[in-house]
């Protein structure tokens, strides 16, 4: 899922403080599981920035609402009567919810509250970990499950490298794993340590993010 | 939920108190006994206490703390029971987590977090609970009022 954390709450009012009328839009999917941007969050920001704008001085009028996926439009429109009242929304969505916002209500100015982080797993309760990060070029398949592009600090399509620790942690931490160490883990459970021999080829980064913005269609699914 | 208009519709009532109010949110166990002296609770209210029996303190949120706070409130403590005393558990853990959460927040918001507390008891009697709360108030009014909340 897309993790995201919340912004320092200066940063917000800096935002928000020439306006008199805002709505906090939140989103129930990604952020609300990472605890950055639910409903729980909205109902925590929302008298928070109340009470640091009233000692500040500053009386801003604060809606709140929770949208179930704010990165769909046809989700956005149940708050469209909602926002012809406010003079800007800030949203506690991924980059991805606060673009559709923007896009679908051109006139509202629309602020993030979330800086959108990583594409993770939950790994236990309060700890997230990278898994993914979307370079359109999956070697899964390759590495038995353990993606190398996102665990290994320095992508590495082959390995492991030098900086590998006895204690099978990375050299940039001992709290974390080296990729290509689970990797070798992995294909020893599978009985398919020889498939490591293979060398992978450099890999084509065009198609992520390095490529340029994305743009993909599928004619079946288009009307 | 509209935040702002609240402050005025607050105004129109204009209550004098100007002593702090505190909340307890407690958790039953940790008394010694069920509170059902309404003697000690009426005392307590007039001196700004009020008090909340929760099922369990986990069932304290950080949006409530902060939806108190903003409203009417002027100091939340919150009663959780021991380590290893909670019936469920973890729930005085995760009352604790919320409780610092909480107050990080409201110092990054440039308010006192001492506004907000937790404390940890087993089984405590009547007369302790009374002279405990006590302190907590003498405390608070040295904080005084919130100059943040919308209801005076």
């Amino acid at each position: 899922m897309i993790f995201g954390e919340q912004k320092p709450i200066e940063a917000l009012i800096e935002k928000i403080a020439g306006h008199k009328k805002i709505l906090i839009a939140g989103c129930a999917t990604c952020v609300a599981e990472c605890a950055a941007g639910g409903e729980e969050e909205v109902e925590t920001l929302a008298p928070l920035l109340s009470m640091a704008l009233r000692k500040k001085g500053i009386e801003i009028s604060i809606e709140t609402c929770v949208i179930e996926k704010q990165c769909e439009y046809e989700f956005l429109e149940e708050i469209a009567e909602k926002i012809l009242h406010v003079d800007a929304v800030l949203s506690l969505a991924c980059g991805i919810g606060v673009q559709a916002l923007a896009e679908r209500f051109k006139n509202t100015p629309v602020y993030p509250a979330v800086n959108t982080a990583a594409l993770t797993i939950r790994e236990q309760e309060g700890v997230w970990a990278t898994r993914c990060v979307a370079c359109g070029d999956c070697v899964l398949g390759e590495t038995f499950g353990i993606c190398p592009v996102s665990r290994c600090s320095k992508s590495l399509l082959n390995g492991p490298c030098g900086g590998t620790r006895s204690s099978g942690k990375c050299e940039i931490s001992e709290e974390l794993d080296c990729a290509w160490g689970l990797i070798i883990d992995r294909a020893e459970s599978c009985g398919k340590t020889e498939t490591l021999i293979t060398v992978n080829k450099p890999k084509n980064w065009s198609t992520s993010s390095h490529g340029g913005p994305k743009r993909k269609e599928r004619k079946d699914l288009k009307p | 939920m509209a935040w702002g208009n609240q402050r005025h519709m607050a105004q129109e009532k204009q209550t004098t108190c100007k002593d702090p109010r505190l909340l307890v949110l407690y958790c039953p166990r940790c008394l010694a006994s069920p509170l059902d002296d309404n003697e000690l609770v009426r005392a307590l209210e007039g001196q700004g206490c009020f008090l909340q029996p929760l099922p369990c303190s986990s069932k304290v949120k950080v949006s409530h703390l902060m939806k108190l706070l903003n409203e009417s409130a002027d100091g939340i403590e919150i009663l959780a029971c021991r380590d290893q005393e909670c019936r469920f558990l973890t729930g005085s853990v995760r009352a604790q987590g919320r409780v610092a959460l909480a107050r990080e927040l409201l110092s990054h918001a440039g308010l006192e977090h001492e506004r907000i507390g937790i404390t940890f008891l087993s089984s405590l009697n009547k007369g302790h609970f009374a002279d405990f709360l006590q302190a907590k108030i003498e405390g608070l009014k040295k904080l005084g009022v919130n100059p943040a909340k919308t209801s005076y």
